[in-house]
C-alpha cells in the first residue's frame, strides 16, 4: 500500500513575517499569508480600480478569474489571492482604465 | 395570455421579446438555463458588415446594424458596451492581400465602407500591429457590444413593457389545438409553477438546439452544432484597438467542413483583456479541446501582434454556433406547423444579426410589411423541391 503524502502540494509557504509595502505603506504578512488576505486584514478590500472607476478585490479568491489584480515590482496583472509577498515588494494599485478609442 | 411565447434567452431570443413587445405584442421569454447561458455567452460580441459581401445575409447585416444603433439610441449603448470600434482586415500575405483588396472594392459598391489602408495610417490604428502587412482594409463600421450585457439589457426591455420571464425552465413540449397537429397554442414545461405556457405565437430561438425544439413540434431544421473556441489574454493596457481580422476569416465561417478550421480574430474587450479567435469544429456538443487547439491560436495571435508573446493566457471558453447549411439563418412562420416562428441558424454572426431579425419577427407575426426581404430566410426552404 501507497503511503499518504506527507507535505501539502504547491509552492513552499513563508514561515515568518514578511515586510513589504503596499501604495507606499508599510505592510507585514504573517506566515504562509498571501498578499489579498494580508489586504484584507489591513481593512483594504478593494485594491484595483476596474475599467468602470470602481474598486476591485477578490471574487473567485483560488487564481482563477484574475479580478485581484495588483502590480508588484513593476510587474502587471499579478493575482493578489495566490500570490506570497516577498521581502521589500512593492505593491501597488493597478488602474485598468483604457483610453478612449479615437473616432476615426 | 401572452401573444407571443420566446423559448431561448441568447441574444437572438432576446431581440425578439424586446421588439414584439415594443410592437405591442404580449411576451413571455422562457429559457431552460439563464439569459445569455448557451451560444450568446461564448461569443465575441461581433456586430459586423466586413465579413459579408451580397446576397440575403449581407442584407440582413446592414438591416441589423442599423436596428442596432436604433437599440442603443433607445436604451443606451453604453450599459451594454457597444463600441464603434471599427473592424481591420490583415493580410500578412501578398496574394490574400489581392483578395481583401477585391473585396472591399464589391463591398465598397454595396455601400459599405471599406478603407484600404497602409502606412502610417494603418499605424495609428493599430499601433502595435506587425510591420509586416501585405494589406489591410479598414471597417469603420464594423462595432462590437457585450453580448451578454445587451442579451440581459434587451430582456430587461422586455420586461419593462410587460414581458413574462421564466428562467431555469425546460420547454418539453407543444402544446397544439386541436391536440396532434393542430396550430400550436404554447409550450409544455418541467416546471410546476408554469407547466403551460400559452401564445399564440411560439418563437423557436434555441440557437444550437433548435433543431431539436422544433422537432418537438414536428418540423425537421437542418441546424448543428459548430464549436468555436476563444483564448482570453491577460488584461494589457490598449495594446488592440479594433477588431482585427486574419484575412481569411471569412472564408473560415463560410466553411462547411467537419474538420478544424481557423483563422486569427484579435480584439480587445472593455475591461481590457484581449479575445483570440477563432476556430470552427464540427464535434456535436463536446465542450473537450485540444490543448494544440489554443496553441495554434496563440501562434497565429503573435504573428499579428508580436507584443503578445510577452502576455499571459488567462482562460479559453468554448461555444456552439448554430450552423445552418446554407449559411443562412432560418426567420420568420414555419408553414409546416401554424403558430410556430423560427429565429435561428445565425451560426457565428448571431450577434449582429439579432437586432434585425427581432424586428423581422414582430412585423412578420404583426402581418406587417418588413424592413427587407424575408424571404430568403423562410425556413421551410430545406424541404423545397424534395
Amino acid at each position: 500500500m501507497k503511503k499518504p503524502p506527507t507535505g501539502a502540494p504547491g509552492p513552499p509557504r513563508p514561515v515568518e513575517s514578511i515586510a513589504f509595502e503596499h501604495d507606499g505603506t508599510a505592510m507585514s504578512a504573517g506566515p504562509g499569508q498571501c498578499l489579498a488576505a494580508v489586504l484584507i486584514q489591513a481593512g483594504i478590500s478593494g485594491w484595483g480600480i476596474g475599467v468602470d472607476g470602481r474598486r476591485k478585490g477578490v471574487l473567485c479568491g483560488m487564481g482563477v478569474c484574475f479580478e485581484c489584480l495588483v502590480t508588484v515590482n513593476d510587474a502587471r496583472n499579478v493575482r493578489a489571492c495566490v500570490t506570497f509577498p516577498s521581502p521589500g515588494d512593492r505593491v501597488v494599485t493597478q488602474v485598468d482604465a483604457r483610453e478612449e478609442l479615437p473616432e476615426k | 395570455m401572452p401573444d407571443v411565447v420566446v423559448v431561448g434567452a441568447g441574444m437572438v431570443g432576446a431581440a425578439c421579446a424586446y421588439h414584439c413587445a415594443r410592437a405591442g405584442l404580449s411576451v413571455a421569454v422562457v429559457d431552460r438555463a439563464g439569459v445569455a447561458g448557451g451560444t450568446t455567452g461564448s461569443g465575441e460580441g461581433n456586430i459586423l458588415t466586413s465579413d459579408k459581401e451580397e446576397g440575403p445575409e449581407f442584407e440582413l447585416g446592414l438591416y441589423s446594424r442599423r436596428q442596432w444603433l436604433a437599440l442603443a439610441d433607445e436604451l443606451d449603448g453604453r450599459t451594454f458596451e457597444l463600441e464603434r470600434k471599427g473592424g481591420l482586415a490583415v493580410s500578412l500575405d501578398e496574394a490574400m492581400a489581392l483578395d481583401l483588396f477585391r473585396t472591399a472594392a464589391s463591398q465598397q459598391i454595396q455601400g459599405i465602407v471599406a478603407q484600404v489602408v497602409s502606412g502610417r495610417e494603418l499605424k495609428s490604428l493599430e499601433p502595435h500591429l506587425t510591420p509586416n502587412v501585405s494589406g489591410a482594409v479598414y471597417y469603420p463600421e464594423d462595432l462590437q457590444v457585450n453580448p451578454m450585457q445587451a442579451a440581459a439589457r434587451l430582456v430587461r426591455g422586455a420586461r419593462d413593457l410587460g414581458a413574462e420571464v421564466w428562467l431555469g425552465v425546460d420547454v418539453v413540449g407543444f402544446i397544439r389545438s386541436p391536440a396532434g397537429d393542430g396550430p400550436v397554442r404554447g409550450v409544455r414545461t418541467n416546471a410546476p409553477d408554469c407547466p403551460e405556457i400559452y401564445g399564440d405565437w411560439v418563437i423557436n430561438s434555441a440557437g444550437p438546439w433548435a433543431g431539436s425544439l422544433s422537432s418537438l413540434a414536428g418540423a425537421d431544421l437542418p441546424i448543428e452544432p459548430r464549436r468555436g473556441v476563444i483564448l482570453v489574454a491577460e488584461r494589457l493596457p490598449a495594446v488592440v484597438h479594433r477588431k482585427v481580422y486574419g484575412a481569411d476569416y471569412r472564408d473560415t465561417v463560410i466553411s462547411g467542413g467537419a474538420g478544424v478550421v481557423s483563422s486569427p480574430v484579435i480584439e480587445a474587450t472593455k475591461s481590457g483583456t484581449v479575445l483570440i479567435g477563432s476556430t470552427r469544429e464540427r464535434v456535436g456538443f463536446d465542450q473537450v479541446i485540444d490543448a494544440s487547439l489554443l496553441d495554434h491560436l496563440a501562434r497565429a495571435a503573435t504573428r499579428y501582434f508580436p507584443v503578445l508573446e510577452d502576455c499571459s493566457a488567462i482562460r479559453y471558453y468554448a461555444g456552439f454556433r448554430p450552423y445552418s447549411p446554407d449559411n443562412l439563418p432560418m426567420i420568420g412562420p414555419d408553414p409546416r406547423v401554424p403558430g410556430l416562428v423560427q429565429a435561428c441558424g445565425h451560426e457565428g454572426s448571431g450577434i449582429g444579426l439579432s437586432a434585425g431579425t427581432g424586428a423581422i419577427v414582430a412585423d412578420l407575426i404583426l402581418g406587417q410589411p418588413t424592413g427587407i426581404e424575408a424571404a430568403p430566410f423562410r425556413p421551410e426552404r430545406f424541404e423545397e423541391g424534395r
